[in-house]
């Protein structure tokens, strides 16, 4: 049981801890804080898709859907009502659990599965698009600066940053907890045949929605820091081509795969980074490109992805941890 | 998307009615339409579902920041349309070029039915979709009708870019946009009938611009994805199809 | 061997379009016994399991198991009541080891992982599956592993009553002993009731303690299998010419 909890919890840990040292070792140059904050995000955002994804095997397409969502209700929250984030991330996780449950409920009750899903989860990021532009109007400006852990909000970005690792550390311990638990195999088996799984007696529409909203509660968390990092509160939040994305992250890097997804999220958005800088203002939208060209060929080549290698990593890094038998 | 941004350039460097580059692009795309399938598609249809349709998810990502990269998100428009006028019908004018447009469409459908229903070929097509392990055992080439319907469907759409682009305009985001509404259409319609097809587009279609005039253009745009969800809940197989 | 019965279908109809796959057919199935279900290809064999099994909602009939209606049920309920099933197309998890397919199987008993996982070994072993092969890859095993994983799993959601939808199609004749033993073992050992959906003679009739004979749809004989065997009927519609 020790052995167990250790298992699950230390490797969240390692990253926590050492994701902490990387202001130290940037001399807290805020840009590459800023960055490390939204490498983190999107590795959770990322991991929280794989439950979705790559356990339950649905092409999800709505990841920002749910972002948005739950971020610009514990915005709005903030700034119209003075209400905390600590309050209102947690209204976003519900809103956004209820719209899942809203899409979800009847889409898996009437078996809408493979690219019929992944086309209304992409339909759902569209129509939020829209609704909000017609509720709202097209707003796109900075939130108004107001300073404090009340609003999750500082003049620099450290703070926010090591918030950011602590929710990927839970983020990081919900996968594995349950990829080693019944919901984890029962997931898996729906992955691979629907039709085995429910054989064996397991409710596929059940465990389908349950991956559903656990997967969009986290993005509904999320959502407020999210838009913190970008500094924009914006209906542009809610983004198809960023779900799409997340999806890339998750197949890249290995559906299923923990290290693997996490490996393939940093990676990009250091990619994406870089390219953005050096090249951003000629061709816009190049590492979009890149990333699809790269969706491709792995789905081509090599489907299971970075998986391969970052697990066989892992083994060894814990093989050395812990001498010997895992 | 691709058609669009293409008719586009042909249409301005040779200065002519964008419908006449249909032309070029017709089986152009079709030779396009056949290499993706070769190169991109054939390769995993044996494999998950989720990475078949990642790949496709893919083809498309490339193709619209491609287009953002090399064209950026401002629309294109031709310079030269020949029908570039509007006529009176009674109660309605009507812009001569989305009139043309309309009926060439309708007369490729009928084609496309025509093709499906009377020949052999269609008979092939039909087969296969219907149960290709049967129909290569029948002795129909199965990998010939897949690339066949690929190189078919892509040419379609250059043809349907040109007729667009004699009214319409180019950016990035069509292709998204347009597919989604296909994606409606047929969840709609029902694979396979093409009078379902038929009927579902125009009740989009209507529905689209009804919402558009009555409501407000943003609410238009969302509609169809909206309309496509409930489908999806209540009717799988679309209102008129055996899906 | 008890008379209880466990199984018992009536009047079941199946029509898919146009077609009559299940006719009224009325049978059952006794506790305890291996119940060989044969007949010419579209007699309706494999349309009666998915039916019982919730896969199709007949469209007339009952399906009563111990005594309870579980007609047109769905599947995770049936299999949750104790009837399982092996696929004639195979069903393979591929990309997940053996032991955790079976895992998932034997989860229907029990929320704990642990005691799930050295359940999923024991029958593992019990059907023949060494303790090396554990860790493979679905994808990467050969058919009669297959087809011993694909029973150990059913077997692992702790079934009344499984169904085998031609379990030995396509394999060498050696290998069909090597499940025909398994499955009497399955049966002796485990006591569960079998019903053995085949094509291959050899092997459910030596198996079998009773038979019963699908054609068309319909019910066309019923009883112990060299009586069966015999029988013009049945020569009739497998081989559609009386005998001489």
């Amino acid at each position: 049981m020790r052995a167990r909890i250790s298992s699950l919890v230390l490797p969240a840990l390692i990253v926590v801890v050492a994701g902490a040292t990387v202001p130290f070792l940037v001399g807290f140059n805020q840009y590459y804080v800023l960055l490390a904050l939204q490498s983190v995000i999107i590795a959770s955002i990322a991991l929280a898709w794989n439950i979705i994804g790559g356990y339950a095997g649905q092409l999800d397409l709505a990841s920002f859907a749910y972002v948005g969502l739950g971020g610009i209700l514990a915005t709005t929250l903030m700034t119209e009502y003075n209400i905390t984030p600590w309050v209102g991330m947690f209204l976003g996780a519900g809103v956004s659990a209820t719209l899942a449950f809203f899409i979800g409920y009847p889409l898996f009750r009437f078996g809408v599965k493979g690219v019929w899903y992944a086309l209304s989860t992409a339909a759902l990021v569209v129509i939020l698009h829209e609704v909000s532009i017609m509720v709202l109007g097209s707003f796109d400006y900075y939130i108004p600066f107001v300073e404090g852990w009340y609003y999750l909000r500082f003049r620099t970005w450290e703070n926010l940053y090591y918030f950011s690792l602590i929710i990927l550390a839970f983020v990081i311990s919900l996968n594995l907890y349950i990829s080693r638990s019944k919901v984890g195999y029962y997931l898996k088996a729906i992955r691979e045949d629907e039709v085995a799984a429910e054989a064996v007696g397991i409710d596929i529409r059940k465990y389908k929605l349950l991956a559903l909203m656990t997967y969009a509660s986290i993005l509904g968390f999320i959502g407020y820091i999210y838009i913190v990092s970008q500094r924009t509160f914006s209906y542009k939040t809610f983004d198809s081509s960023l779900s799409v994305y997340i999806a890339i992250i998750g197949i890249v890097g290995g559906l299923g795969s923990v290290s693997g997804t996490f490996t393939a999220a940093l990676i990009l958005k250091v990619v994406e980074e870089y390219l953005r800088g050096y090249l951003g203002g000629v061709l816009p939208g190049l590492h979009l490109l890149l990333f699809g060209v790269l969706l491709i060929t792995v789905g081509i080549l090599r489907p299971e992805g970075l998986s391969t290698l970052t697990d066989a990593l892992v083994k060894k890094v814990k093989a050395r941890i812990w001498g010997g038998a895992p | 998307m691709l058609g669009s941004y293409l008719v586009w350039i042909l249409a301005n460097s040779l200065r002519s009615d964008p419908s006449l580059m249909s032309v070029i692009t017709v089986p152009l795309f079709f030779t396009i339409g056949a290499a993706i399938y070769v190169a991109i598609i054939r390769p995993v249809l044996g494999k998950e579902p989720l990475i078949q349709i990642a790949v496709t998810v893919g083809v498309g990502y490339v193709l619209q920041n491609l287009a953002l990269m090399m064209f950026r998100a401002e629309p294109r428009a031709v310079q030269i349309s020949y029908l570039n006028f509007y006529v009176n019908l009674g109660l309605v004018s009507v812009h001569t070029a989305k009139l043309t447009s309309a009926l060439l469409s309708l007369f490729i459908v009928l084609g496309v039915h025509y093709l499906l229903t009377k020949t052999w070929v269609g008979l092939a097509i039909r087969a296969t979709a219907y149960d290709k392990e049967i129909a290569s055992l029948m002795g129909i080439n199965v990998g010939k009708i897949f690339l066949l319907v690929f190189g078919l469907g892509i040419s379609l759409t250059g043809l349907a870019a040109s007729l667009w682009m004699t009214f319409g305009q180019a950016n990035p985001y069509i292709g998204s946009s347009f597919g989604l509404l296909t994606w409606v259409i047929i969840a709609l319609g029902g694979l396979g009938g093409v009078s379902g097809l038929l009927a579902s587009s125009i009740i989009v279609g209507v529905i689209q611009s009804l919402t558009m005039t009555l409501v407000s253009p943003s609410v238009s745009l969302a509609i169809p994805y909206i309309v496509f969800i409930i489908v999806l809940w209540f009717r799988p197989q679309g209102l008129f199809g055996k899906g | 061997m008890s008379d209880a019965v466990l199984l018992e279908v009536v009047n079941l109809s199946k029509r898919f379009g146009g077609i009559t796959a299940l006719n009224n057919v009325s049978m059952r199935i006794t506790k305890g016994e291996i119940l060989g279900i044969i007949g010419p290809n579209g007699a309706g064999k494999t349309t009666l399991v998915n039916c019982v099994t919730g896969i199709y909602k007949p469209d007339g009939g009952k399906v009563l198991f111990l005594g309870e209606d579980i007609t047109g049920r769905q599947p995770h309920f049936i299999a949750l009541k104790g009837i399982a099933r092996t696929w004639q197309k195979i069903r393979p998890f591929y990309n997940m080891t053996v032991i955790e397919a079976v895992t998932a199987g034997a989860l229907l008993r029990t929320k704990d992982v642990l005691k799930a996982r050295e359940e999923a070994a024991e029958i593992l072993e019990f059907v023949g599956i060494p303790r090396s092969k554990f860790e493979v890859l679905g994808r990467n095993i050969a058919l009669i592993e297959h087809k011993l994983v694909d029973l150990a799993r059913a077997i692992a959601t702790k079934p009344k009553l499984l169904f085998l939808d031609e379990v030995v199609a396509g394999l060498r004749p050696h290998e069909v002993d090597v499940i025909a033993d398994v499955v009497k073992k399955v049966n002796r050992e485990m006591g569960i009731t079998l019903g053995v959906i085949e094509h291959v003679m050899r092997f459910v009739m030596n198996i079998s303690d009773r038979i019963v004979v699908l054609h068309e749809g319909k019910l066309l004989t019923q009883g112990k299998p060299a009586e069966v065997a015999r029988d013009p009927l049945v020569v009739e519609a497998y081989l559609g010419t009386k005998p001489v």
